[in-house]
């Protein structure tokens, strides 16, 4: 007879690893995979299009579009994108098949299915932000104004690190999300493009309870003065004042939310029943 | 007795709905059906067997300790889900490999229990087949391959005989047997009564949530022997049929209706030929008559209104 392993840490890690290739491997093939691949390099056309048919002296600078790209595209969008296309969905899909029971009658650690999940997620988004930010990168420099030198790629390496971290918080949300709630993908969307939107234009401190604030604390330098976020309506125009938090603190924000928010995934896990018989008097 | 699960009350429900209701029993080793009627609460059992579920009150143990997130019970039970859900453009090699992993195994020992339990379940030419490929029959075999992978000492079946062809019924059967010949405990669920038969005689039996009878099939069988059995005669005199029937002993209660009457008796075969033999001769126009009581359900309904006690 095979030997079963004794659960300790070795056993612990050997379960993430699992955790972790399975997810690969089935979210490698899936073709929401490839959907999002051509999603991230589609920004790469923006560049080119303005190098191709803008007249130079009314064109943007490449410097200006890459910042444009990655912020409002790369890191507010993408990210969170990412965390509901491939961090919710590769949950969700278990749970919608009830093939997530075959996993749950396994002697494997929830922690570590969840921490696999989570790993594969950010491997494979961390990988297609990266191509996509690298791609309108060299792009953007054929624009000129930005270089491949130490400051150039300096910068780039700064928005795909934001990225990392906007890909973390996100997708920690969509995993809690997509074991906590039967309609993850609904309040996944209106949270991340509804209430994050909202909140980061509406006057007072409700920014505070969106993952954006903390990205956009860690852009570089100058970064938040670009925007002058206000919300108009027929009475008037109510100007955003911003509280600043620093490149630290939203650093260590997010890793803490990152933490909260896989610890609820965790618990909801090993807290719901994720089948449901149909009994006499149920439909 | 070796005990492998034991329930003290315990209840689930779904709102309020009663799936399993106050259920106490000691389950030995050995291949246990598992009886009842489609809803009747033998899946909840399971599952809160599992650890899937909860359960709403009371408490149930396997190998003595709690089953729910407790990966030391999940290393020794194998559980054949009755729904069929898989992830369909893998191959049955794949699907069983990763759930080998998952069971723990590495991968070089993950292959061999793959191999292993895809040749018990004769599937070995068809297993790095896509499953969406898989017939009925192949699906289900691949579900009970699964189950055994990491050589369980506890196997929930759910209902494994569905969509089986009868060869591979067989195999299932024979397959059930040896795995109880070998030592280990196998709770095989039905609505059937003759499937359980074929692998074991001692069944629960379980309706509307509650185990109405824990025994040795032979006694159940008793008891639908001894409890009066029904008869449907259709005919257009049912006044003129009773006159007639009321000389039968055996009969202890009659129904009349407009062109019918329903008649309880002790001993339907001797009913039968009374009225085979009385109503040749008597020139009575019958049009059909039928025993409306044979099936399964009808020893449950029988059992709830004498409310025979657990535990034959």
């Amino acid at each position: 007879m095979a030997i079963l392993r004794i659960k300790n840490i070795g056993s612990l890690f050997l379960d993430i690893k699992t955790s972790f290739l399975h997810s690969l491997t089935i979210t490698l093939r899936r073709d929401r995979f490839l959907l999002m691949a051509v999603i991230c390099v589609l920004p790469v056309v923006i560049p080119i299009f303005v190098a191709l048919f803008s007249r130079a002296m009314f064109r943007e600078s490449g410097l200006e579009i890459f910042i444009r790209l990655s912020e409002q595209v790369y890191v507010h969008t993408l990210t969170p994108l990412l965390a509901l296309f491939i961090g919710l969905i590769g949950i969700r899909e278990e749970v919608d098949s009830l093939t997530i029971v075959y996993l749950l009658t396994r002697p494997v650690s929830k922690f570590a299915w969840i921490i696999g999940r989570f790993l594969a997620y950010m491997l494979i988004s961390t990988f297609l932000l990266g191509v996509g930010l690298f791609s309108t990168f060299f792009a953007c420099v054929v624009l000129g104004s930005i270089y491949v030198d130490f400051i150039g790629i300096s910068m780039l390496l700064q928005y795909l690190g934001v990225g990392i971290m906007g890909l973390m918080g996100y997708g920690a949300i969509s995993l809690m999300l997509g074991c906590a709630t039967n309609y993850p993908i609904i309040i996944g969307v209106i949270l991340f493009f509804g209430w994050e939107k909202i909140a980061n234009v509406i006057p007072g401190i409700a920014d505070f309870w969106t993952i954006q604030k903390y990205l956009d604390s860690m852009f570089p330098a100058l970064a938040s003065q670009r925007y002058n976020r206000a919300v108009m309506t027929v009475i008037g125009s109510f100007q955003k004042e911003l509280f600043f938090v620093s490149p630290q603190r939203a650093f260590i924000t997010l890793i803490v939310l990152t933490i909260i928010f896989l610890v609820l995934a965790i618990w909801f896990v090993l807290w719901r029943e994720f089948t449901k018989d149909r009994v006499v008097g149920t439909r | 007795m070796d005990i492998q699960i034991e329930t003290r009350e315990l209840s689930k429900w779904f709102g309020e709905v009663v799936a399993l209701n106050n259920v106490s029993v000691q389950i030995p080793s050995g291949v246990i059906g598992l009886l009842g009627p489609n809803g009747a609460g033998k899946s909840t059992f399971i599952k809160l067997a599992l650890g899937l579920y909860r359960p709403s009150r009371g408490e149930i143990r396997i190998l003595g300790e709690k089953p729910r997130n407790n990966f030391h019970t999940l290393q020794k039970v194998g559980y054949c889900p009755e729904m069929d859900h898989f992830v369909e453009e893998v191959s049955g090699y794949e699907f069983l490999y990763w759930l080998a992993r998952y069971s723990g195994y590495k991968p070089k020992v993950a292959k061999k229990q793959v191999e292993r339990a895809v040749e018990r379940v004769s599937m070995t030419e068809r297993m790095y087949d896509p499953i969406a490929t898989y017939s009925k029959g192949m699906r289900q075999r691949i579900k009970i391959a699964q189950a055994l992978l990491h050589d369980p000492e506890i196997l929930f079946l759910d209902e494994p005989m569905n969509g089986l062809d009868p060869t591979a019924r067989e195999e299932l059967f024979e397959l059930v047997i040896s795995l109880g010949n070998e030592g280990k405990t196998v709770i095989f669920s039905s609505h059937v009564l003759h499937e359980v038969e074929r692998v074991t005689d001692t069944v629960i039996l379980i309706y509307n949530g509650r185990v109405l009878a824990f025994g040795k099939i032979r006694e159940i069988r008793d008891l639908i022997k001894n409890h009066p059995r029904t008869i449907v005669i259709e005919t257009l005199e049912p006044k003129k049929v009773y006159q007639i029937l009321s000389v039968d002993e055996n009969i202890t209660t009659v129904n009349f209706d407009t062109q019918s009457l329903t008649v309880h008796t002790l001993d339907p075969m001797q009913t039968f030929k009374y009225i085979n033999e009385v109503f040749l001769d008597e020139k009575v126009p019958i049009y059909s008559f039928r025993c409306a009581d044979e099936d399964l359900q009808s020893v449950f309904q029988y059992l709830i209104s004498t409310h025979i006690p657990r535990g034959l």
